[in-house]
């Protein structure tokens, strides 16, 4: 069997994966053994550096996940189904809890597409969860538009925003714009989302506004374009 | 069935994390089962050929990707061992891929245990291996 070059990544990236999450694994579980051995003699100071390993253990890992999600995120692919976006919505919003749930500005009024569960929910779910981390208190709604062929679906916070210089660089696999002991946006996230959305033949985006708020855009094409380029879509 | 007669543990497993993970979390649920540990299969195979480990109510947690001998071969060889063949294996492995998983409950392990991530998640594992094996008769 022969492997195309995204295949033969997704390979490496899946296998460097998991030999370094082994050596993270034993890290994770010594530092949380010597806690608990000196537990009676932490000081508060020496109790947050553990906690601090244990954190940064934690990103490596959301880390280490960003490679594999990326090279799966352009083939994961089901057969269509009708989706209830005002249910899909709701059902991201519920494990983020109480605080987060009262952001939500109504999700009714979203329509039904015929689309691929998975991969939609998968986008909707990376957008409204970087609202619920950096939109601060602010309302989230979830906007739709018939844009040609295609649904347009828009994520809004109205949050602090950010300058709109580093916004292309969000879509970057690994990046985060914000100090990562202020809110950890480690992992794939919009990089994902935005393969997954390209793969589709839709586009995405990202404006923001210091001080009003953040919208995150994408297209979603009614009919699974044929994707130029994409030969390991046959390989799944 | 008796709660009081303990049961012996082989523990197959080439990390000494993982093999010190399963002392704390033996002494974390008070179980008083006498513990051996090799590091890989062959280390296992000739414990148990050896007499070193008693036979008698054993059970033993088999780590799969081991250096020297893995242990789905070291399953292999203890299936086709007329002494060895009936032994209960319970597999406890980072490994969740599918094929591991068919190929170990073809060679008639008791229990396929993907290992959680934390200290907690797994001493919760050994609580429920605990009262398993004290509520079963074992050969």
């Amino acid at each position: 069997m022969t492997l195309t070059p995204c295949e033969e990544l997704g390979r490496f990236a899946y296998g460097a994966s998991h030999d370094l999450r082994a050596p993270l694994r034993g890290i994770r579980t010594l530092v949380s053994f010597l806690a608990q051995d000196l537990e009676p003699v932490l000081s508060g100071e020496t109790r947050e550096m553990t906690e601090l390993i244990e954190a940064r253990v934690a990103r490596m890992e959301a880390l280490l996940d960003g490679p594999v999600a990326c090279a799966r995120a352009g083939r994961i692919r089901s057969d269509p189904e009708p989706v209830d976006i005002s249910r899909l919505v709701e059902e991201i919003f519920e494990p983020h809890g109480g605080t987060a749930r009262q952001r939500l500005a109504s999700a009714r009024g979203l329509p039904t597409v015929e689309s691929d569960r998975a991969a939609l929910g998968s986008v909707l779910e990376c957008l409204l969860s970087n609202a619920v981390r950096f939109g601060g208190d602010a309302p989230i709604g979830v906007a739709r538009e018939r844009s040609g062929d295609a649904w347009r679906f828009e994520v809004r916070d109205a949050g602090d925003g950010f300058a709109p210089e580093p916004a292309p660089l969000a879509f970057e696999p690994l990046r985060t714009l914000q100090p990562r002991d202020d809110v950890d946006g480690s992992g794939p996230g919009l990089a994902v989302a935005k393969r997954m959305v390209e793969a589709r033949g839709g586009t995405v985006g990202l404006e923001s506004v210091p001080g009003e708020g953040t919208t995150a855009g994408f297209t979603w094409p009614d009919v699974p374009a044929a994707v130029p380029g994409s030969e390991e879509e046959d390989a799944t | 069935m008796s709660e009081a007669r303990p049961i012996n543990i082989l523990l197959v497993e080439d990390d000494r994390v993982d093999v010190m993970n399963v002392q704390r979390a033996f002494r974390n649920v008070e179980v008083e089962h006498p513990l051996w540990v090799a590091r890989d299969g062959l280390e296992a195979l000739e414990m148990l050929r050896g007499d070193r480990v008693p036979l008698e109510r054993l059970i033993v947690l088999l780590d799969l990707n081991m250096p020297r001998m893995g242990g789905i071969e070291f399953l292999q060889e203890v299936r086709t061992d007329e002494r060895l063949r009936w032994l209960t294996v319970v597999v406890l492995t980072t490994s969740d891929s599918e094929n591991d998983l068919v190929e170990a409950y073809n060679l008639n392990v008791a229990g396929y245990l993907v290992k959680p991530v934390t200290f907690e998640s797994f001493v919760d594992l050994v609580k429920r291996l605990n009262s398993y094996w004290t509520a079963v008769e074992l050969p």
